[in-house]
């Protein structure tokens, strides 16, 4: 696997091969029609003496996906005009390089080695060497996993559930038994129903909280993901392929006890995998503070009972249980200070009591959503507490959350 | 009323257990809300294993910061348990949950799309028994037969239940064997201390309801400015303690004044 790239990519030693396919041109062609026929398109692809360059000539952001030629001097010139985005820069050290002006790989090659170090780290250093032939790094090598995929058919075709989900126990027993045999738990897999008289088959995600291998489990997230499914005509075949995997560690029993806490623990996350099979995985979990100030983006929706390995602190300044999903204008009067003082409009209008503020938060000038505000808790003339502010740029009120 | 007419006088309990209702069902085990007050009114707290129905005004009353206590880890467990909090989009604050000290990891927060999703996940997480505690919201108009579901599930998987419901449903039948109506506090309490009316409507076993006050202290709240009137500032017995602020107006203190009301000197 290409260890430079963010997305999935595969590097491949050709030259050897090549000979078997009459040259590195008809090779290349061929892999690539092979993979569109497979998955309907085409990847990104490139060829090059040495890995670091098929990389970077790949990359979605580089304008070239044709094969450069084996000497290395045009080699050199491709890639000088590649854009610097294929370098996949942290947006802190892109908006610098922007700033002095530079644009491409060539660019950056230009200026002395030791300056661009100490200015952007010596990670961007490195990767040049790498790009460009000074330094070839060796590969680990890629062991692929056999893939599992495996269907079932039967006649005449039905649109109950009972064939799907007996054949569906059927090919999860076998992939039970392959995952087991290599120590790993499923992460995804696709289910695909396929009907005579269509021709694409339906697809049906299966996706445990947690790796598994156990063809009871997987079951019973399919049974779930089929319920509320109206299929679009009667099924003949089911197949399924596993997307995603990886290692499971082994879980330690007790000798003489019952372990409690582990079989909970797998009724726990059968739970959860049925809600998320309804509902969406998106929309259950266990919310996680993150080190924001911006109080809309303090927190974050986490796995389901996972700690964070490294907890943030909640503020010191008392916040809202209800906080609005966005604040709500508020037509307040404030005092020369600019503190709030009278509800001018609504069903609250009338004097104010501040309980707590100003608390001046401003944050977020990296990402363009910045904001400045003075934070008040305040107490209604019927007892309600809100949280509200000023925003200091424009000087509006708003109410951003209510202390129910 | 045989047994009155024997020859032995029946004893004062034994005629207050004639006519109280509920006898003969298993009780349910109590959890303390974390109010002394509101737990002896309750005979221990709200009850595990049933629906315990709060009825809320349109506006915020602050009882559900009162409550937040029960969404701690459930110290009878033997095993740890979620808190879970199900509606479409009334989802508390995690950072104001974070300040109360609840575990963020033992919460379970489960957003479904519509009332039908919410309903289904209710009891699929109430039976389970995976869930110490389950918070939610719904409609006045809830038909009294899917309360019942929620009840029957809430026993089978001991979990307490507390149902939010707004005021209008007070004039519905529930199966809820708790319910409890939550008011703004009048007179407005003062500003550094929290307070709402409650009136206990139902309970197996209790008197008749009477609203009471329950309030709980903030950490230091000062005012630090009030321009509300005299009557809503409660300032008799409470000492307050005005911070020192360059750009603000100190509130006026009261002047001391003699028995008669004049205004002494000094």
């Amino acid at each position: 696997m290409d260890p430079w790239a963010d997305d999935p990519a595969l590097l491949l030693e050709v030259r050897r091969t090549a000979v078997h396919f009459q040259g590195l041109t008809a090779m290349h062609k061929e892999i690539l029609e092979v993979c569109r026929e497979e998955d309907g398109n085409a990847p990104l692809s490139a060829l090059a003496p040495y890995p670091a360059a098929a990389s970077v000539l790949s990359h979605p952001r580089s304008a070239t996906t044709r094969r450069s030629p084996s000497t290395e001097a045009p080699l050199a010139k491709r890639l000088r005009e590649l854009p610097l985005e294929v370098l996949d820069p942290t947006p802190a050290v892109a908006k610098d390089l922007h700033l002095l002006g530079l644009r491409t790989l060539g660019d950056l090659e230009a200026l002395p080695s030791l300056d661009l170090a100490r200015r952007s780290g010596e990670e961007l250093t490195e990767a040049l060497d790498r790009i460009f032939g000074r330094h070839r790094p060796p590969l680990p090598r890629l062991h692929p996993r056999a893939p599992f995929r495996e269907s079932l058919s039967w006649w005449p075709p039905r649109t109950d559930l009972a064939p799907l989900l007996f054949a569906a126990k059927q090919l999860f027993d076998r992939a039970e038994k392959a995952l087991q045999r290599r120590g790993e738990g499923l992460v995804e897999a696709e289910v695909l129903l396929f009907m005579p008289e269509t021709k694409t088959p339906q697809s049906l995600l299966v996706r445990p909280t947690r790796p598994t291998a156990s063809a009871d489990h997987l079951l019973r997230i399919l049974q779930h993901r089929l319920e509320p499914l109206e299929l679009s005509g009667p099924v003949d075949r089911l197949e399924v392929r596993f997307r995603r995997r990886e290692h499971l560690r082994p879980s330690q029993g007790l000798l003489f006890e019952e372990d409690i806490e582990r079989a909970w623990s797998e009724e726990t996350m059968l739970l959860l995998d049925h809600l998320s099979a309804r509902l969406g995985a998106g929309n259950l979990g266990s919310p996680r503070l993150v080190a924001d100030h911006r109080p809309e983006d303090a927190w974050v929706l986490g796995v389901p009972g996972a700690t964070s390995p490294d907890p943030v602190s909640p503020p010191t300044g008392r916040r809202p249980l209800s906080l609005h999903p966005k604040p709500l204008p508020l037509d307040l009067e404030s005092d020369d200070a600019g503190h709030p003082r009278r509800i001018l409009r609504g069903e609250e209008r009338g004097a104010i009591s501040v309980l707590d503020g100003p608390e001046v938060i401003e944050s977020g000038w990296w990402d363009g959503r910045d904001i400045r505000r003075g934070y008040f808790e305040i107490a209604t003339s019927s007892g309600a507490r809100w949280w509200v502010f000023r925003d200091l740029r424009s000087g509006f009120w708003f109410r951003h959350g209510v202390f129910d | 009323m045989k047994h009155l007419l024997s020859s032995q006088a029946p004893s004062l309990s034994h005629l207050r257990s004639l006519l109280r209702r509920g006898e003969g069902e298993a009780p349910c085990s109590r959890r303390s809300t974390g109010h002394a007050d509101l737990d002896r009114r309750l005979r221990g707290g709200f009850l595990v294993g049933a629906l315990n129905e709060v009825l809320l005004p349109d506006h915020p009353t602050g009882i559900m910061e009162a409550l937040l206590p029960l969404l701690r880890p459930d110290p009878d467990d033997t095993e740890p348990r979620f808190s879970a909090w199900v509606h479409p989009h009334w989802l508390p604050y995690p950072v104001a949950l974070a300040q109360a000290h609840l575990p963020l990891d033992r919460l379970l927060l489960v957003r479904p799309r519509h009332e039908d999703d919410q309903l289904w996940a209710m009891e699929k997480i109430l039976r389970s028994g995976l869930c110490a505690t389950l918070v939610s919201r719904l409609p006045a108009a809830t038909p009294d037969r899917v309360l019942r579901r929620l009840q029957l599930a809430a026993k089978e998987g001991r979990t307490l239940v507390l149902l939010c419901r707004p005021q209008a449903a007070a004039r519905c039948p529930s199966p809820a064997p708790l319910r409890l109506v939550a008011a703004a506090s009048r007179p407005t309490p003062p500003p550094h201390v929290r307070s709402v009316e409650v009136t206990v409507a139902k309970s197996r076993g209790l008197p008749p309801p009477r609203p009471f006050s329950l309030i709980w202290p903030l950490r230091d709240t000062v005012i630090l400015n009030s321009y509300a009137t005299p009557e809503t500032v409660h300032n008799d017995s409470i000492n307050l303690r005005m911070l020192a602020q360059p750009s603000m107006d100190r509130a006026p203190s009261r002047p001391e004044r003699d028995r008669r009301g004049a205004p002494t000197s000094g």
